[in-house]
């Protein structure tokens, strides 16, 4: 068994960063042993950040009551590794099971311990990310709302498992890299080459000025889609020396199965919502 | 992929997906609730027919009331929107509008309109042109990957043909360069024409322009 105890005032480090020290009271026994492996997780204000690893090295349990059977624990863990660089709980959102609400994983860590799974664990530590699961997860819930309804349609068709929730995440990214590559990065390259036509064919005035507008919009200029502003977002970003995407098809296209994690989470919904 | 790369795939997913000018949504996508999709290929579509007429001819940008080259999102009234004018360099009678996304209405049933995604209408043609004023039309259908051409679409077109009165679109003085195959009226894709439907088009004076796209060569069936 593996386990996230979270920092608070109920967890002290002492000077030397070597040991730290949990305590609660509670009548539930603490099904924790001596040996087990341990994740710190820190909350404040700005961030949630893993912080150190170690083992647990003593418990110590004293009865507080009788009447109140509730006992008083005092857990040792024996630090391993400060880690260096903060380890933000959102680059692992997606290598958790119990983490279903995506924007706000920290409701998802209120107790002061918790179990964990030796696969989430390793994907901390080890930065052994479940890559399949978390590329899937990061592109479609950055997606504008119509694209993540139009890429469930898409899904609902191609792999209507996916929708009754028996998903197959290896196909499902595969239909996720499909449809981005029809739905934004092959129009995006079509919007590259109307750049260049209309440079060729006339001014470079004219050409800040081409877009596309709505009968139906005001003319306003937060309504209008200007060509020149989208080129540039588009050179920047589908670039050939520096595409994010490139190393997504690669994975998404390989065999890299991820087996560790598929036990963990088998049934699991695919990791997105529609808000 | 490292957290790094994870983090930049994000922002990439994120600003590649909107329009940076108004935030909209980018791209084809198919609407479910939304009211407005891009049309991006239409537009590319029209560009690759004027950098191909820009050998015989001299291309003016009309622009629209406020001074700009604001094309329509989806099919809209000519009035308020830019379209272009061009003249042959020499013929000097070779002369028309290229227009995009426009509603023509019908003369004889002017609450109808059928907006082709290009048309080529006559040089004089007013600001709420019927079909006495259009001469040839385009439509431009984008499809995923060995995506086909559905002959309801082949239908479509040849109602728009009909309604419009184009069917001598193929005989206009219109002087394409290496684009000459597409005199006529055409149903332009990225994706497969359906080929047992060539005689069909050729009856109906409609020509199907597969692989027309980013990676040509394209392909005239009809």
């Amino acid at each position: 068994m593996k386990w996230i105890f979270k920092a608070g005032d109920h967890l002290v480090f002492d000077n030397s960063k070597e040991k730290a020290f949990l305590s609660f009271a509670q009548k539930m026994r603490f099904s924790g042993e001596i040996g087990e492996d341990v994740l710190i997780l820190e909350f404040n204000e700005l961030y949630s950040v893993f912080t150190a690893y170690g083992k647990i090295s003593n418990i110590e349990i004293d009865s507080l009551d009788e009447s109140l059977e509730k006992q008083a624990y005092l857990i040792t863990i024996q630090i391993f590794e400060v880690f260096k660089e903060a380890k933000q709980l959102d680059s692992y959102i997606y290598s958790f099971r119990r983490i279903t609400h995506y924007s706000k994983p920290r409701r998802h860590f209120n107790r002061k311990y918790s179990r964990m799974y030796k696969a989430e664990f390793d994907a901390v530590v080890q930065d052994k990310i479940y890559i399949k699961r978390t590329i899937f997860g990061t592109i479609v819930n950055s997606l504008p709302i119509e694209h993540r309804k139009a890429f469930v349609q898409y899904l609902a068709t191609e792999n209507p498992e996916a929708i009754i929730g028996k998903p197959d995440l290896d196909r499902s990214l595969d239909l996720l890299m499909k449809y981005l590559d029809y739905a934004v990065i092959q129009p995006s390259k079509l919007l590259q080459e109307c750049g260049n036509l209309i440079n060729e064919l006339f001014d470079a005035n004219t050409y800040t000025q081409i877009g596309f507008q709505e009968e139906s919009d005001t003319p306003d200029s937060t309504k209008i889609q200007m060509l020149a502003a989208q080129v540039s977002i588009i050179d920047k970003y589908l670039n050939v020396e520096s595409n994010p995407f490139q190393a997504a098809f690669d994975i998404a296209s390989s065999n890299n199965d991820d087996n560790r994690f598929k036990s963990v989470f088998k049934n699991r919904p695919l990791p997105f919502d529609l808000k | 992929m490292t957290p790094k790369e994870i983090a930049d795939l994000k922002t990439a997913t994120i600003k590649l997906t909107r329009w940076d000018s108004s935030k909209k949504a980018f791209g084809h996508y198919k609407v479910i609730e939304a009211k407005r999709t891009d049309r991006i290929y239409e537009f590319w579509c029209l560009m690759k027919i004027l950098q191909d007429l820009r050998i015989n001819y001299d291309i003016e940008l009309i622009p629209n009331s406020v001074g700009n080259g604001i094309f329509p999102q989806s099919s809209a009234k000519k009035k308020g929107y830019a379209y272009f004018k061009i003249k042959h360099k020499t013929i000097h009678d070779s002369k028309f509008q290229i227009c995009y996304g426009t509603k023509i209405k019908l003369s004889g049933a002017p609450k109808t309109t059928h907006a082709p995604d290009i048309s080529v209408q006559i040089w004089d043609s007013t600001e709420d042109p019927d079909e006495n004023m259009v001469q040839l039309i385009m439509d431009a259908k984008y499809k995923e990957k060995d995506g086909t051409i559905p002959v309801s679409q082949i239908h479509e077109i040849m109602q728009r043909i009909t309604a419009l009165n184009t069917k001598n679109a193929d005989k206009i003085n219109l002087h394409f360069d290496k684009l000459k195959p597409l005199l006529g009226n055409c149903l332009l894709t990225n994706g497969k024409g359906l080929k047992d439907q060539k005689e069909y088009c050729v009856l109906f004076q409609v020509k199907q322009v597969e692989h027309f796209g980013i990676s040509m060569p394209f392909n005239v069936i009809g």
